[in-house]
């Protein structure tokens, strides 16, 4: 579960999930709900990418992640259709994905979002886990 | 709550405490200073003040408000010599957005009745928008040379004259660039944007010429009541988000080995000297010479645009740069006969009259400064003054969010947005409505309150003032 929050100059997302994988599966979900409002993703041709990556926190791991899936978006205009997390540590994460290409129209509609900050990106645990990340937009 | 002391009508203080190494100061009105303590970007000027190397003060523009790490409005100045570090997230990941105005020969009445058409080829001939990509198609090797040589290489390309490049902030080049430590990654993402306008707070504007306060220097600077004048604001489009992205990964690490500690890891940063400061500079004037080489691709765009909807040669439209001002960026300068390392974060270099980094036209006046306002309220031009020596020659960037997107979505929608300004005689085109609405004046602070603490503290002085006639939003 994600909700956006009130940020003076840039959005704010709160995330909910029961796992710390939820986490970041339901934070890319989140990201890719304010980067394409109208939805309308509908390709055919699928990627798979690997992605392997090392941090200094969960939080800035979680920044790390989502902007891994924002390059892959404006570099190559590929959609996440499927995250699945293989291996995850506090400092280290490896998960394979699947895209489909957006097309040119999808794309066109997008919002804008520059990078998700490390400034606030956490992590906590209570009965679930719950994040804050902000993006740059 | 941080204890912040009025010094002045329009200057504050935050005393150093706890990790501080220099005071706050904060140029602001009471009003402002409600606002700005309401949003706790105090507890940000405090981090900054925090960190090694840091000379006088952690500075706040009168435009400042909140951010990520440093606030927007920003200004920290580090002693290079002293380990005195650098940092991506205090020049932003939008490295070199900045403004330029182009001044026309044209008043109002001349272009009144074909404003929507001279919108619609300016619109057809810039791309905006996330999707956007450019006219220019480089090779690896072209992209590399944009990298090194910023303006100059979209001039030596005909997309400008000599004059643009000494009318632009450093020449629109810095020389410490160095393709090699940009990534492939951040190429990929640049590549097809060059020439383009993006997305978000950017736009192009035509704008009258409404107000007079300094007539020498209007004179001086070729501007007069009435004049059609056109606003670039943009930066270095997703090369710039990459390169800071790759290089606050780089600086997490620098971090932990130079033994800095810090209260926001979006402040990480190594000291300047070290491979990683030295790198990351590198890699961010890099992305500062696309950023100029942008702006001066559209420029070369809009000249065209003009000329084809009035079927008038460039010598008649105009279309001269006043000046080009980055708000998004790290830089040596010189200060009190010294080299320190300035990180302006959503603020404007401000150099007063007689600096020999000047062109011959701007060294007896003054450096012109660009503050745009949002859309459908007024921009301004400013002039550097000597006792901006207080903010490391520093000024206000733009009017400044007060207000978040989501509230501004509530309270009107792009369509009414639209409407009203056509009503109040200002054409908007963008084919994001959503944006619009986000970008709402109501969005912002007072421009003109803003404008008047730069001028009334001696930050910066007014020269003109500029209402926008038509808007082009990304």
């Amino acid at each position: 579960m994600y909700k956006f929050l009130d940020h003076t100059s840039d959005i704010l997302m709160e995330v909910k999930s029961e796992t710390i994988e939820g986490i970041f599966r339901e934070a890319v979900k989140g990201m890719f709900s304010y980067l394409l409002p109208n939805g309308g993703v509908s390709g055919k041709i699928s990627v798979r990418k690997n992605i392997k990556l090392k941090s200094v926190s969960f939080g800035t791991l979680l920044a790390d992640f989502l902007n891994e899936f924002i390059y892959y978006f404006f570099a190559k205009r590929l959609f996440p259709v499927k995250i699945e997390i293989t291996q995850m540590s506090e400092f280290f994460l490896e998960c394979s994905a699947v895209f489909c290409r957006v097309g040119k129209r999808v794309f066109g509609n997008a919002l804008e979002i520059k990078s998700a900050a490390y400034h606030g990106a956490e992590i906590s645990k209570n009965k679930n886990f719950k994040a804050r990340v902000i993006f740059d937009v | 709550m941080s204890d912040i002391k009025k010094v002045s009508e329009f200057k504050f203080e935050i005393p150093p405490c706890g990790a501080m190494k220099v005071p706050g100061v904060i140029y602001a009105s009471e009003k402002m200073i409600r606002h700005i303590e309401r949003e706790n970007v105090s507890k940000q000027i405090e981090n900054v003040a925090a960190l090694p190397g840091i000379l006088k003060y952690s500075l706040a523009m009168p435009d400042v408000h909140w951010g990520y790490g440093m606030p927007i409005g920003g200004v920290a100045a580090m002693d290079i010599e002293k380990d005195g570090v650098v940092s991506p997230g205090a020049i932003g990941y939008d490295i070199n957005c900045g403004v330029r105005l182009l001044r026309t020969n044209f008043t109002e009445d001349k272009i009144r009745e074909k404003l929507r058409d001279l919108l619609k080829v300016i619109f057809r001939n810039i791309p905006s928008g996330v999707g956007s990509r450019g006219k220019l198609r480089l090779t690896q090797k072209e992209v590399g040379d944009v990298l090194e040589k910023g303006s100059v290489w979209a001039v030596e390309r005909g997309f400008g004259t000599e004059d643009d490049i000494s009318h632009t902030e450093e020449g629109g080049c810095l020389r410490s660039a160095k393709a090699d430590f940009v990534s492939n990654r951040a190429l990929e993402r640049g590549n097809p944007q060059l020439g383009t306008l993006g997305a978000g707070n950017h736009f192009l504007e035509i704008q009258k010429v409404v107000e007079i306060y300094d007539e020498g220097k209007a004179k001086a600077w070729g501007i007069f009541p009435g004049q059609i004048t056109v606003m670039i604001h943009t930066g270095s489009r997703g090369l710039g988000y990459q390169v800071c992205d790759d290089y606050l990964k780089v600086m997490q690490t620098a971090v932990r080995k130079y033994g800095i500690s810090l209260a926001d890891r979006q402040l990480a940063c190594a000291p300047f000297e070290s491979e990683e400061g030295r790198r990351y500079f590198a890699a961010m004037c890099a992305a500062a010479n696309y950023a100029w080489c942008n702006r001066q691709i559209i420029t070369h765009r809009v000249r065209e645009s003009f000329m084809e909807a009035f079927g008038a040669p460039l010598s008649e439209v105009g279309l001269e740069l006043v000046w080009d001002v980055a708000h998004n960026i790290g830089k040596i300068e010189e200060f009190e006969n010294r080299k320190i390392f300035i990180h302006r974060k959503g603020a404007t270099r401000a150099f007063p009259a007689g600096r020999k980094e000047l062109p011959e036209k701007y060294r007896s006046t003054g450096q012109p400064v660009i503050v745009p306002g949002s859309m459908g309220t007024a921009s301004y031009l400013l002039v550097g003054e000597e006792s901006a020596s207080q903010t490391f020659y520093s000024t206000c960037h733009g009017a400044g969010r007060e207000m978040s997107r989501k509230k501004a979505m509530k309270l009107e929608s792009g369509q009414s947005v639209v409407s009203r300004l056509k009503n109040e005689g200002i054409l908007v085109l963008s084919d994001k409505l959503r944006t619009v609405a986000e970008e709402a004046p109501a969005a912002y602070k007072e421009i003109d309150e803003v404008v008047e603490v730069c001028d009334r503290s001696g930050i910066s002085k007014k020269v003109a003032k500029m209402v926008p006639l038509g808007v082009i939003k990304g």
